[in-house]
């Protein structure tokens, strides 16, 4: 009797570790056809080759299932907030504030970075560059509680589920079943779509470079003074942090937001946290220069409203810390002159991003 | 029958039995910053020759076209084409680091007696007439950073960092550029090749040095930057030039 209740229950339990298990069976995407097609991504001609990775490589596929989960809120803990609630096109890909807000109504600690250009990054992603590429940085705001609060197993099983997202996978990366849908296979689409956010070719700046327009004087010598080019003009020095030809930086600057007798005084230690570099705390990437004008309000906690301020900052207000940038340091603009770097930053501006439909919402 | 073999292990041997390993050594260079006789370390405070404190918080420059010259009188370049980037500021951030040295693995060489090296320090006109967008954004030379667009050249070398002696104080920004910087630097070694073995030699960079000397040296309040290519610039590279010595 006693061996009848064992056998019992032995298979009472293995049915409860083998009969609950609602994965699906492999192999039941198979009849979907996989014929990946590489995704081409024109930049502008001063620009470097396109970033690609070679590990993960674009295809129309993998760039359209990336752009579908980038505007879906499926991704968050509770449906209500997709990666393009913090990365909005209208602002360049940021959200307009100094600090997002996550699901749970909760204030992040920086501000929402664009991600125009973000594929040209090389030493980092975020502020700080605590993820290596596109790929790891992806997988990151899914679970942070002050964004999307949500897990990556609880994601898989919703868009395994889910109605098209399967095929999509499978059209993406060739998976043979839902079941091979991974958080590493949403990562790498999401990295593929952001690499395609490309801008600036069509900004008074590439067209001046190609000869078919020219600068006015206030554009031509607020670039001199940008570039430092120009000797009878005074050196503005952007263009160390905002370098040509992506007016960004993969490197992390110092540029005098706070003052500090000590490196380790710094409140928000940026790069220094992630490094281990002494001279690295207070030090934050140099974010791209094209579309400024949506970007407001600037800096990694968005301390400053407007492009005048930024200006102020730099010509007025800049703080003394051990590891400063120097080429910040010495500053002196006057108000015709800062105006002349503002003529030339208009330059940069190309919302022609905006009219394509491929870095927009599907939905 | 038997023929056949036989045939066929000549063929084998033919194809294969042929290909001799070509006997290598793995060269590298290891660059220790300085301050006169100290081990330099980013952020740490030394005697200026006026009386001040200086510390750097930026050290880096490119080196280029580096050749040995063999027993015959042969110069051989290690990987031509490819300059190298020294970046002191990630790695002299301690003492430790600082007196280990940067270690850069410079390319492969013939095993034998090597008598002279000779490198550039910037890069060379036919690699700085060319911009970031003649090369991959993950690599160096394809950096914006590392260009300057209102010299149309990439910046050779950046030495950066504060000096003080209170009330004065200034940040200071050293960049060099244009192709009429470039320097070449020759040195007489006792290098010493071996097959499939790893040699160093060793580089020292005198930071005190590329400021001058005590009796003729930069006045850094004055001039803490380079603003452009001229007599300032060429006189810091010839101190920068004669701050590098390489150990025998």
């Amino acid at each position: 009797m006693n061996r009848i209740k064992v056998g019992l229950f032995t298979s009472f339990g293995i049915l409860l570790m083998i009969g609950c298990n609602d994965d699906p069976p492999s192999g039941d995407l198979l009849s979907i056809p996989y014929d990946p097609r590489p995704q081409n991504v024109i930049v502008p001609a001063f620009f470097n080759p396109f970033p690609d990775n070679p590990s993960n490589p674009l295809t129309y596929d993998g760039v359209q299932l990336g752009r579908h989960l980038f505007y879906d809120p499926i991704l968050s803990s509770d449906s209500s907030m997709a990666c393009a609630g913090c990365h909005k096109p209208e602002f360049a890909f940021t959200d307009g504030e100094a600090f997002s807000i996550g699901v749970t109504g909760q204030l992040g600690n920086r501000s929402s970075m664009s991600l125009l250009n973000v594929a040209y990054f090389s030493k980092g992603l975020f502020w700080d560059g605590r993820s290596a590429d596109l790929e790891s940085q992806a997988l990151e705001p899914v679970e942070n509680p002050i964004e999307l609060h949500e897990s990556w197993p609880n994601v898989e099983m919703k868009l395994r589920r889910h109605v098209k997202y399967p095929e999509m996978f499978r059209k993406a990366f060739g998976i043979s079943g839902k079941a091979e849908i991974k958080k590493e296979l949403a990562a790498k689409a999401l990295a593929q779509f952001q690499r395609t956010l490309i801008t600036g070719g069509n900004s008074r700046y590439a067209k001046q470079l190609e000869g078919k327009t020219f600068f006015d004087p206030d554009e031509q010598e607020g670039m001199e003074m940008f570039f430092n080019s120009n000797p009878s003009l005074p050196d503005a020095q952007c263009g160390h942090c905002h370098a040509f030809p992506t007016f960004q930086s993969s490197d992390y600057f110092n540029n005098g937001l706070d003052a500090a007798s000590k490196v380790s005084d710094f409140k928000d230690v940026g790069r220094g946290a992630i490094s281990g570099i002494p001279l690295d705390s207070g030090r934050f990437k140099a974010t791209s220069l094209f579309n400024w004008h949506l970007t407001a309000p600037y800096m990694h906690d968005g301390r400053f409203k407007t492009i005048e301020e930024v200006l102020d900052h730099y010509t007025q207000q800049v703080k003394q810390s051990p590891n400063l940038d120097p080429n910040v340091a010495n500053l002196v603009l006057n108000v015709r002159q800062k105006n002349k770097v503002l003529a030339f930053l208009k330059t940069l501006i190309d919302t022609s991003y905006l009219k394509n439909q491929d870095f927009l919402s599907p939905f | 029958m038997r023929k056949t073999h036989i045939g066929i292990y000549v063929l084998l041997f033919l194809i294969f039995g042929c290909s001799v390993r070509e006997e290598q050594g793995i060269l590298r260079l290891v660059v220790k910053g300085k301050y006169a006789d100290q081990p330099l370390i980013m952020g740490a405070e030394y005697p200026y020759f006026e009386g001040s404190k200086i510390s750097f918080t930026k050290s880096e420059f490119f080196i280029s076209e580096i050749a040995v010259k063999d027993q015959q009188g042969n110069w051989i370049e290690l990987n031509p084409g490819n300059p190298k980037f020294v970046n002191l500021q990630n790695h002299h951030f301690n003492i430790e680091n600082a007196l280990a040295g940067l270690k850069i693995s410079i390319g492969s060489l013939p095993p034998g007696d090597y008598t002279y090296i000779r490198m550039g320090i910037g890069l060379p006109a036919s690699i700085n007439n060319l911009q970031p967008k003649d090369f991959p954004s993950s690599s160096t030379l394809g950096q914006g950073d590392h260009y300057w667009a209102g010299w149309n050249s990439f910046i050779f070398s950046k030495t950066e960092g504060i000096i003080k002696n209170a009330p004065q104080m200034a940040n200071f920004a050293y960049h060099s550029g244009f192709n009429e910087a470039y320097q070449m630097i020759e040195f007489n070694t006792d290098l010493k090749i071996i097959d499939e073995t790893d040699s160093e030699i060793v580089m020292n960079m005198d930071h005190q040095r590329i400021f001058g000397n005590s009796t003729n040296f930069i006045n850094i309040y004055q001039d803490p930057i380079i603003h452009e290519g001229g007599t300032f610039m060429d006189n810091f590279m010839n101190q920068l030039r004669s701050s590098i010595e390489i150990l025998k």
